[in-house]
């Protein structure tokens, strides 16, 4: 079974420079953000709760952690079900890497957040995912340029909050070119609309809608 | 029950005795305890607290267990109950002066027969093996169980892995037979030196497939010990659940994820990998009830209100500068960085459960209430913060962080 890349919201036929036209599957997508922040982990479960229904097949999701403190309630909010997510605690980054690369060989799509990321664990993870079809993600409180930075991922990204949005730096694309992206995140009401993911131009535009 | 089927590794016939008792029927099988002394000695060692009694005859080690001294096996001082007679012979008896067993022996039968019934004579003699009883053995349940004796003991990795292949081999097709799936399995490797390390591996759904199994047992076999080696290994599905039976079908096949998840299981441990359900509370950290991954999925209601994606074990004391009484707060440090907060929305007024709690009038409902905000500080990283309690409340107010929206 084969499964599409995991669609970013695009505007005016401008998405991020990819060659699939999104995040493939098969592969593993580093995201990193700054410490003490989680715009990286809202970015990705706002992207998989937008694709939730376009995915064929039932697809389950493993999350591992060391420290398992995802909220179900708040991922239900955005949109993603929690109740299909196998979530997995790891005694350190070394075994939460195991975790996922296992998740990663039978199928699954798995997202790990780690403290660090081995050349030789990414590669691990590349192959695995190659293998089981689905998509891994590794996400990092990291720098935006670090010296065990590899080729293995597909993509890197930087994920920042801004005001009402993410700005998104793709750092590295396989078979891309790298790039700056502005998000926006629209409010979702009380009743049946989750929020979504909005492409926006521009940093002026943003901040343009915020204000307005 | 239970019980007796745990004593039938002291002989293979082993009965109920109601309401709390066991039949052990030990013919032929003490020496392989260093004798009667030894048995006893090593049931006590393995239930402290057993009335354990050793007779020639079932009625008399009923008797002996519940009413004689321990280790005695004399029946004679025994009161009448210890024969199982009913209150109404006991104390018509007790009124012609026979309290004890032994005075109850020493009567004519025939008499005794005659003036009470049957029944003391039958249990009499019972007790005494004259007559006999009818004891309904407990039936092990049909066991899902494979064991491997080697002549010489067994060390080396490379030979546990066969043993284990083969004897995987073996159950395997027994449970397809049976149309059954092992959802716990244990392989005990009996060490020459009576130790008895054990593997245990967990299943997401019933399973027989030989190569996953042979993979997961091989994962584990290196926290096995062999010590100077094995002598016998014995591989039991400990529990089983039906699992139908492969069907080939012209449709694209379900695509089946209990591979990867039987991987996690073993490796974690079955309190590491989990799934969630949604528990009926409007306290935020009581939401997530956790569920194990063998149960199928419960969907989620998307709640009502904003909810964080991260969420604090415990809310973190965070000091503030808001105006009061009830606006958000325009300023807060948390673990020394300040935050200036651009946006916020709220409150959400979030109350203790007094219902499940005992009312105390020294610390009001009022001093439970949180009120929570979602602000957003000028970076965009937003927080769910609380005010804990009212102002013009017994005690201060004080703020938290609870949580993290990205």
């Amino acid at each position: 079974m084969t499964l599409p890349p995991l669609p970013l919201p695009d505007l005016d036929g401008a998405p991020p420079q990819l060659p699939q036209g999104g995040l493939a599957a098969g592969a593993v997508h580093e995201m990193r953000g700054v410490e003490g922040g989680f715009a990286h982990l809202a970015f990705l479960v706002l992207l998989l709760a937008q694709a939730g229904g376009a995915l064929p097949g039932e697809v389950p999701v493993l999350w591992v952690s060391a420290l398992q403190n995802a909220y179900p309630p708040g991922l239900a909010w955005l949109g993603l079900d929690p109740g299909k997510i196998f979530f997995a605690q790891g005694r350190d980054d070394a075994a939460c890497l195991a975790s996922l690369e296992v998740g990663l060989r039978g199928g699954m799509a798995g997202i790990a957040e780690v403290g660090g990321l081995s050349r030789l664990a990414a590669r691990r993870l590349a192959l695995a995912a190659r293998e089981g079809g689905g998509w891994g993600f590794v996400l990092r409180h990291a720098a935006r340029r670090t010296p065990q930075d590899s080729a293995a991922c597909a993509t890197r990204w930087f994920i920042e909050p801004a005001p009402g949005g993410f700005r998104a730096e793709l750092l590295y694309a396989k078979g891309g070119r790298p790039g700056v992206f502005f998000y926006e995140v629209t409010e979702g009401d009380h009743d049946k609309t989750p929020p979504a993911l909005i492409a926006v131009t521009e940093w002026a535009d943003m901040r343009r809608r915020a204000a307005g | 029950m239970a019980l007796a089927l745990w004593c039938q590794r002291y002989s293979p016939l082993t009965a109920l005795a109601p309401p709390d008792g066991v039949f052990i029927d030990i013919f032929g099988c003490a020496h392989l305890f260093g004798g009667e002394a030894g048995l006893r000695a090593h049931i006590l060692a393995r239930l402290p607290g057993a009335r354990v009694a050793i007779a020639d005859t079932a009625q008399a080690a009923w008797g002996l267990a519940r009413f004689g001294e321990p280790g005695s096996e004399d029946l004679k001082p025994l009161p009448l109950a210890a024969l199982g007679l009913d209150d109404r012979t006991i104390t018509k008896l007790r009124r012609v002066g026979i309290r004890r067993v032994g005075e109850l022996m020493r009567l004519p039968r025939a008499e005794l027969t005659a003036g009470y019934g049957p029944e003391p004579v039958r249990k009499l003699a019972q007790a005494l093996g004259s007559a006999a009883e009818s004891l309904e053995f407990v039936k092990p349940p049909p066991e899902w169980r494979e064991i491997l004796h080697f002549a010489e003991p067994i060390f080396a990795p490379a030979q546990l892995q066969a043993a284990l292949a083969k004897l995987t081999a073996r159950l395997c097709p027994r449970l397809a037979g049976a149309r059954l799936g092992a959802t716990t399995l244990t392989a005990v490797f009996f060490r020459v030196d009576a130790r008895r390390p054990d593997i245990t591996l967990k299943f997401a759904a019933p399973c027989r497939d030989e190569a996953q199994i042979i993979k997961l047992l091989q994962e584990k076999l290196k926290t096995v010990d062999p010590g100077f080696g094995v002598d016998a290994v014995a591989l039991t599905a400990e529990q089983t659940e039906t699992l139908a039976p492969a069907q080939i079908s012209l449709e694209r096949p379900k695509p089946d994820f209990s591979k990867p998840a039987n991987t996690l299981l073993n490796r974690l441990g079955p309190e590491k990998i989990w799934r969630v359900q949604e528990r009926a509370t409007h306290v935020p950290e009581y939401v997530t009830r956790r569920r194990p991954i063998s149960l199928p999925p419960v969907p989620w209601q998307r709640p009502n209100f904003r909810r964080p994606i991260k969420l604090l074990e415990k809310p973190d004391a965070i000091s503030v500068i808001a105006p009061v009484p009830d606006d958000p707060p325009v300023l807060f440090s948390w673990r020394g960085k300040s935050h200036r907060i651009c946006k916020a929305t709220g409150p959400e007024r979030i109350a203790r459960e007094w219902w499940r709690h005992e009312h105390d009038n020294a610390r009001p409902e009022t001093e439970k209430i949180r009120d929570y905000y979602a602000v957003e500080d000028a970076d965009g990283a937003k927080f769910w913060v609380f005010r804990a309690g009212v102002h013009g409340g017994t005690k201060p107010v004080q703020w938290f962080i609870h949580g993290f929206f990205g």
